[in-house]
């Protein structure tokens, strides 16, 4: 394998870059571009920003509806049929869903919807699989050892540990849960006088296992399942979902690059000079699995996105009141005539998809290219 | 390598014991009541309910036993803190022991309690009324304004962790017994077992992910190969734009489109090609005879998954197929005045394609769950819709069965898939 810089590694297209570009800028300035109030109106009371209201003057957005405002004049209505508006300003561009809502609006909301699910689940599975990797590929079965007369007081105090936590709700509870934590710190930095057996705790056995339950479980029947069993809808519930179904995932692909990685000489030579082991992971193991990362990330948001319109298509997980690309979509389905309704949203969940997956795609074939 | 087939079947075991736990804590973290709902199941409305038939409903399906062999409670616990039939006093006694209190002193709070709700009920003025209205809304705000009965001295101060056993009579171990003689136990809209429920769907779900299985493995290799063999030309061009377009398409969305185009005459008579969406019954005759009756019903959702799953397997095939026709062996063979033509089929194929078993494998194992949003757009009664309205309705028996199904099927079939993989790649060596 050959060193390249991190910046060779994820030359993008013009299209990609562009692609990428439009989609955090509508997606962060989502209430800059969609609004049914002032963003910047001056009053009797002075400057304000998202007024509500009549103002002498102000800065409306670009679509002045937000995306659950509902226009009751104008119920259904497809981008070229006639509209009951004020001026062309007011126009509904993209139609109106059957409650009178602008579909533009819509698909703006949807967008940062879109980038929450993506952006959010794909840092939390990443970082879950990090912390695997370095106890599991990174060490491997045997790296991290333990002596073997303390295999059993460990296992006993993280046990105790365990009980106490879940149990106290008392002030002498929570001193003892101290204590333990204190004795097992004490435990893990003691230096034993004596020469001991030690013992390598499998890690990557542990966690190869845990993969292939969850990987055993129906993905989207499991997501169904999580979702109806623990709460109310709400966006963060469905990226931790998301998350719980993407980590092995990622960490596989994590895995499989830092067995390689590990192997090589410089890793040696920097635990001969007597780096300490976390230093060398973040400093010269995460770096080189780089353009693997940005791969699997960009597929994974694509997965991402393409779960969460799913979901909130089959009216789970999102709150009934927000706006997704995939609850416009779900509308569309009792309203056979409206096709704006489901084209426009359809094509925005597939451009997104496919930007997403180029750019993996692109980055592969650049590394693949490199390492022949 | 029989060793290492051996070692995977005997893990097959404690795998499933995981799931099989993981599903029973699932099940036991519901929000919603299951002995109101086997008590409607039995016809008496939730508003008729009363405390006895409640409490004798909830000994009857043994809620009232541990949860599992062992537990590992703080010394002050009793045995099972489950005995208490009425949640909201079960609640309660949890909250109290929870805090500290030792089981005799909380059960003999309970009890003080029960008598003030009693002497309320007797009493029957508005005042009191009120309180009782709060006793099951609140209790713990009950409890504080019992303050005076309940003395914090009582809490434990200090405790240790005890191991209680419970032996067989538990309620792991009847949930157990549940799924091996009663079939996963009944399904509480109409009573039957949940086997039965899921044995029907999965007919629905296997006559159209089947076909759709071998339609797009047929032309997807078929495809892929192509592509790889003639990888210039406008036709290629064009077909690799087209299957890239179905690759990254959303399947319901092109679902909903094709539903909405295809099978109305909104939008003229010439574009209502395919039947309406929903499922004829036809009363007395089961399920296989259904399915083929309802035949000409199941050509559109076939139609949406398999431009799908083609564009995604021929991508594959061809991706691996490129991959293999750069290494060096091919070079060789074309040194030696081998046509392309004989290449592909002699060498390149058999080596690309055995990666790729393991993908059918799983294709195939995925196959049992459906494809819930082309069941729940078609209306077809597959898995998928099954699993769908069993959680709309919360009706476990069946959710859990069909989670536990379906797992170990994928689990049987990726160890299938291994085994296969071997016997194709005689280079595989698994160590034990």
């Amino acid at each position: 394998m050959r060193w390249f810089s991190t910046k060779m590694s994820i030359q993008l297209g013009r299209a990609q870059k562009t692609g990428l570009i439009i989609f955090a800028v509508v997606a962060l300035l989502h209430s800059f571009i969609a609004n049914e109030d002032y963003i910047l109106a001056k009053t009797s009371s002075g400057i304000q920003f998202f007024y509500e209201g009549d103002a002498d003057w102000g800065v409306k957005a670009i679509v002045p509806y937000s995306a659950s405002s509902i226009d009751r004049a104008n119920r259904l209505r497809g981008p070229f049929d006639s509209q009951e508006v004020q001026s062309l300003y007011y126009r509904h561009w993209l139609g109106t869903d059957d409650i009178g809502r602008d579909v533009l609006a819509g698909l703006i909301n949807g967008t940062y919807i879109a980038l929450q699910v993506g952006f959010y689940s794909m840092l939390i599975s990443l970082f879950i699989s990090f912390v695997l990797a370095y106890l599991g590929a990174y060490h491997g079965d045997k790296g991290i050892r333990i002596e073997t007369r303390m295999i059993f007081p460990a296992v006993l105090i993280s046990a105790l540990f365990l009980f106490y936590a879940s149990y106290t709700s008392t002030w002498s509870g929570i001193i003892l849960m101290a204590a333990i934590i204190m004795m097992w710190i004490y435990l893990a930095n003691r230096k034993s006088s004596i020469i001991s057996r030690t013992k390598g705790v499998p890690f990557d056995l542990a966690i190869q296992r845990l993969i292939d339950i969850v990987d055993s479980m129906p993905g989207l029947f499991l997501i169904l399942i999580l979702l109806t069993l623990f709460a109310e809808p709400s966006i963060a519930n469905v990226i931790l979902v998301i998350v719980f179904l993407r980590w092995p995932v990622v960490t596989r692909h994590l895995r499989a690059e830092i067995l390689k990685i590990r192997e090589e000489e410089y890793i040696l030579s920097a635990k001969s000079a007597g780096q300490k082991d976390i230093i060398i992971y973040l400093k010269h193991v995460l770096p080189m699995a780089f353009s693997p990362i940005i791969i699997v990330a960009s597929f994974g948001i694509a997965a991402a996105i393409l779960t969460e319109s799913t979901l909130s298509f089959l009216g789970i997980g999102i709150p009934l009141d927000e706006v997704s690309w995939g609850s416009l979509i779900k509308r569309a389905r009792f309203n056979f005539q409206a096709w704006w309704m489901a084209l426009f949203p359809g094509l925005a969940i597939y451009l997104v998809v496919i930007l997403f997956n180029s750019v993996g795609e692109r980055v592969n074939a650049r590394m693949r290219g490199l390492d022949l | 390598m029989f060793s290492y087939f051996t070692k995977r079947l005997l893990l097959i075991i404690p795998t499933l014991i995981l799931i099989s736990i993981i599903a029973f804590a699932l099940s036991k973290m519901t929000p919603q009541d299951t002995v109101i709902s086997v008590l409607q199941l039995r016809g008496i409305d939730q508003e008729n309910i009363t405390a006895r038939q409640y409490a004798e409903c909830y000994r009857d399906l043994g809620y009232d036993k541990a949860l599992f062999y062992f537990s590992i409670v703080p010394d002050h616990y009793p045995k099972t803190s489950n005995k208490i039939p009425d949640p909201d006093s079960r609640k309660l006694y949890k909250a109290l022991l929870k805090k500290g209190v030792p089981h005799m002193n909380a059960e003999n709070y309970l009890d003080q309690l029960q008598a003030v709700e009693n002497r309320l009920k007797a009493k029957a003025d508005s005042d009191s009324l009120i309180l009782l209205n709060n006793i099951g809304a609140d209790a713990e705000r009950f409890a504080a304004y019992m303050g005076e009965k309940y003395d914090s001295k009582l809490e434990n101060s200090m405790f240790y962790p005890t191991i209680r056993w419970h032996g067989l009579n538990n309620q792991y171990h009847d949930w157990l017994k549940q799924i091996f003689y009663e079939g996963f136990g009944p399904s509480i809209t109409d009573g039957k077992r949940a086997v039965e429920k899921v044995g029907k769907s999965i007919q629905w779900t296997l006559s159209f992910t089947l076909v759709d299985l071998f339609l797009s493995i047929l032309l997807g290799i078929s495809t892929g190969v192509y592509l790889a063999y003639k990888p210039q030309g406008r036709i290629q061009t064009v077909l690799r734009q087209v299957l890239y377009f179905f690759y990254a398409l959303p399947v319901f969305w092109l679902a909903t489109i094709l539903v909405v185009y295809c099978t109305t005459d909104d939008y003229g008579s010439w574009s209502n090609i395919f039947p309406s969406i929903g499922m004829d019954i036809y009363p007395g005759k089961s399920t296989l005879e259904h399915i083929a009756l309802n035949a000409s019903k199941l050509i559109l959702p076939i139609i949406c998954l398999t431009l799908h799953s083609l564009a995604y397997v021929s991508r594959i095939v061809e991706n691996s197929l490129n991959e293999e026709f750069r290494k060096d062996y091919v070079l060789q063979a074309y040194s030696m005045g081998l046509e392309k033509w004989e290449i592909l089929t002699r060498k390149v194929l058999r080596n690309a394609m055995i990666p790729s078993i393991t993908l059918f494998v799983a294709a195939f194992a995925a196959a049992f769950s459906g494809s819930l949003v082309i069941e729940v757009i078609f209306n077809i009664p597959g898995m998928g819709r099954l699993l769908y309205n069993a959680l709309q309705i919360a009706d476990w028996n069946v959710v859990f069965c069909i989670l536990i199904l379906l797992s170990f099927i994928t689990i049987v079939a990726y160890l299938a898939g291994d085994l296969l993989y071997a016997f194709f790649n005689p280079k595989i060596k698994y160590r034990a």
